[in-house]
């Protein structure tokens, strides 16, 4: 293990952190150190940002001075230039963190009169960087010395000169140039650079979009995507979605879908947190109120959700729910939910990704709506689209985030829905169905990874006091909704009714039938006690008799003055019975 | 460093080289020679050398060596290189036109236009 670890230093190119969000994710670590870099890309592509970002980071975040050596603009252009990017020079120059040396080139300056050589620009820039203790420096348009001087061969000894040198001092370089021809054609061949760098600005859809690539990197793993970035109020900003391994965990934990019978149609729990459910439909089938259903049981619960509405306002999206019963504004005052209104097609969709990204990572939300996503799929190319949403699903999906997308489905089938369905966990589908002259909205769960869902189709019913889902009725000419439904529920309700009258009436009538028998029995019983007491009547007449005439007997033969035995046995006999009674 | 000192609107000349080698040497020498050609005595030359003073490059905006600023009269003058050519450091450097005597160097240096 230490021997494979002390294996990989040596191999292994370190690496200089740029501190530019996500780029150092890209290089899986930033530039290679002591070498040179070559950053390609045209005017207004943000060359020149990238250096003074890398350079700015580096002072700030990694306490590496840097230099700026500037063919194409004065110090103070960079220092206005930057103000809005929050890079703040002037701190840095007047802290020594930062020197930025504005060279300007071009044939007007001088006459040449023979031979000469750059020492005055190769002693200009050792000296920079004796004074400063630079570690890191850009070179921002070197291909303008070619312009200004004739003497080729002598611009590109003194740059051969000076690559060797500042490698052999360990410097980070960064070199910018327009295109590769730029360099190549005046012999600086692109061997000379350890990494390259393409910034590359397309259009699609009348949307400019920038991009960078790592088109070498030598030595080094690297991310080869096209990566889009975009230049705001903090700097640059790329978005390496793609290297968003899918390794995160997958809670086990269930949120409310804001819906009680949807949650029980979802297992009786509701969407899983962390997953993405994609609710799909036509138009006005409800989706954004079963997205607002989610956000209200989200801020209820005390979590935060950001809602990006790519369609309407706020306000217009708070008024329309507050007509079907959810009123969202407490949430909204609270700060547990927060709109994100933007059209989809203002700018590109990597910008839109990116602001997101950045919303997300400020606001820290546990629940984010997207409504509609296919608005965002429509911009750009449609490979494109989906291969950035389902970086942005991956992004969401390892920060443990709920996502809910609702989507515009064309047609009546929802499988010739967008590709991203493919990528989400549950797919919600909302349906018109027309039916008796009426647009009725059924609502079904066509997939939900990891839970036993309902495989029932519900009627959606928006009322005044929210969502409801109700049952469907499966008619001889299929599933009933709307007026049909109601007209079949009351038939029901009747039918309820009518047993109920029945059954009242059958127990009222075995009541009665029992009251009678119990009469009977009441009457059978005093017969049966006036025939016991008969009996008794004639048994003690018996032994009234018996004991008469035993008396008799015994006075007869004590008159007669015979058989003294006899009436003694039989007088003991009839004493004990005496006793006994 | 020398020639003329007799007057304060002498025209005056910075020559920065890289480093006290006999080709800087050369060309001071050079530099002197054309001036004395053209302008007679009035002039004065200062020498700065790059390895003992490289702030002055980015002070005075200096890339090639070696460089001669013309720095009065106003406004100044700049030329690169050896000063081989001789008519490109005259137009250069904006010198009278007409040599106070024939040049005797012309024939000396190669490549004039």
């Amino acid at each position: 293990m230490k021997r494979q670890e002390e294996a990989s230093t040596v191999r292994q190119l370190s690496k200089v952190p740029t501190g530019i969000e996500g780029f150092d994710e890209v290089t899986l670590g930033g530039l290679p150190a002591g070498r040179i870099t070559l950053l390609l890309g045209l005017t207004g592509s943000g060359k020149t940002v990238f250096g003074l970002e890398f350079l700015v980071r580096g002072a700030r975040q990694y306490g590496q001075p840097g230099i700026l050596i500037s063919f194409e603009e004065t110090e103070e252009q960079l220092v206005a230039n930057s103000a809005s990017l929050g890079f703040n020079l002037p701190e840095l120059i007047s802290n020594g963190h930062l020197l930025i040396d504005y060279i300007p080139v071009g044939p007007a300056l001088f006459t040449e009169t023979g031979y000469y050589d750059l020492a005055g620009l190769q002693l200009r820039i050792k000296h920079a960087l004796g004074s400063t203790g630079a570690r890191r420096i850009v070179l921002d348009g070197i291909p303008a010395l070619f312009y200004g001087f004739r003497d080729r061969s002598a611009v590109r000894n003194a740059l051969s000169e000076l690559y060797s040198w500042v490698k052999s001092e360990g410097l980070t370089v960064v070199v910018t140039a327009e295109s590769q021809t730029d360099l190549a054609t005046n012999g600086l061949g692109m061997s000379l650079a350890d990494c390259i760098i393409v910034i590359s600005e397309c259009m699609t859809d009348n949307i400019a979009t920038r991009h960078i690539r790592v088109s070498k990197y030598r030595g080094s793993a690297h991310g080869t995507g096209e990566y889009p970035f975009l230049i705001s109020e903090k700097g640059l900003s790329i978005i390496p979605i793609t290297s968003v391994k899918p390794d995160y965990e997958a809670p086990s934990e269930r949120i409310s879908t804001g819906i009680p019978r949807l949650d029980a149609m979802m297992g009786g729990q509701g969407y899983y947190r962390g997953s993405s459910i994609l609710v799909t439909g036509g138009a006005g089938t409800g989706k954004t109120s079963l997205a607002g259903c989610f956000a209200l049981r989200t801020s209820q619960r005390g979590e935060r959700c950001l809602y990006f509405a790519f369609e309407e306002s706020e306000y217009e999206i708070m008024r329309n729910m507050r007509s079907v019963g959810i009123d969202l504004r407490p949430q909204v005052k609270e700060g547990l939910l927060k709109f994100q209104s933007s059209r989809a097609t203002m700018y590109g969709l990597e910008m839109h990704l990116a602001t997101m990204e950045r919303e997300i990572i400020a606001f820290e939300p546990q629940v984010i709506i997207l409504d509609p996503v296919s608005n965002l799929l429509n911009i750009g190319s449609f490979n494109e689209a989906r291969a950035m949403v389902s970086r942005l699903i991956d992004f969401l999906k390892s920060r443990g985030i709920t996502t809910l997308l609702t989507s515009l489905s064309g047609g009546e089938t929802p499988e010739s829905d967008i590709g991203v369905s493919s990528i989400v966990d549950t797919w919600i589908v909302l349906r018109n169905l027309e039916m008796n002259g009426e647009q009725n909205r059924l609502l079904h769960v066509l997939k939900s990874r990891g839970t036993p869902h309902s495989n029932q189709v519900r009627e959606f019913v928006l009322t005044e006091h929210g969502i409801e889902l109700s049952d469907v009725y499966l008619g001889p000419e299929g599933v009933l909704t709307g007026t049909a439904r109601l007209a079949q529920e009351s038939k029901e309700q009747a039918e309820l009714v009518r047993r109920q009258n029945e059954l009242q009436r059958q127990e009222l009538e075995h009541k009665k039938k029992r009251s009678t028998l119990k009469a009977r029995i009441t009457a059978l019983q005093s017969e049966i006690e006036a025939s016991e007491a008969q009996i008794e009547d004639i048994r003690k007449e018996a032994r009234r008799y018996e004991a008469d005439t035993t008396q008799q007997k015994e006075r007869t033969a004590r008159a007669r003055r015979a058989d003294a035995v006899g009436p003694e046995q039989s007088g003991r006999r009839h004493g004990r019975r005496e006793k006994k009674r | 460093m020398d020639a003329g000192k007799r007057k304060d609107n002498n025209w005056k000349f910075t020559i920065y080289v890289a480093g006290n080698t006999e080709r800087s040497a050369s060309i001071i020498a050079r530099l002197k020679e054309i001036c004395n050609l053209y302008i007679g005595d009035a002039y004065d030359i200062q020498v700065v050398d790059l390895l003992e003073h490289p702030e002055l490059a980015r002070q005075h905006q200096i890339l090639a060596a070696p460089t001669v600023i013309r720095t009065h009269p106003v406004p100044e003058r700049r030329v690169i290189g050896d000063l081989s050519h001789l008519s490109l450091v005259v137009n250069g450097l904006e010198l009278p036109l007409k040599a106070l005597e024939r040049p005797k160097v012309e024939q000396s240096l190669p490549g004039n236009p």
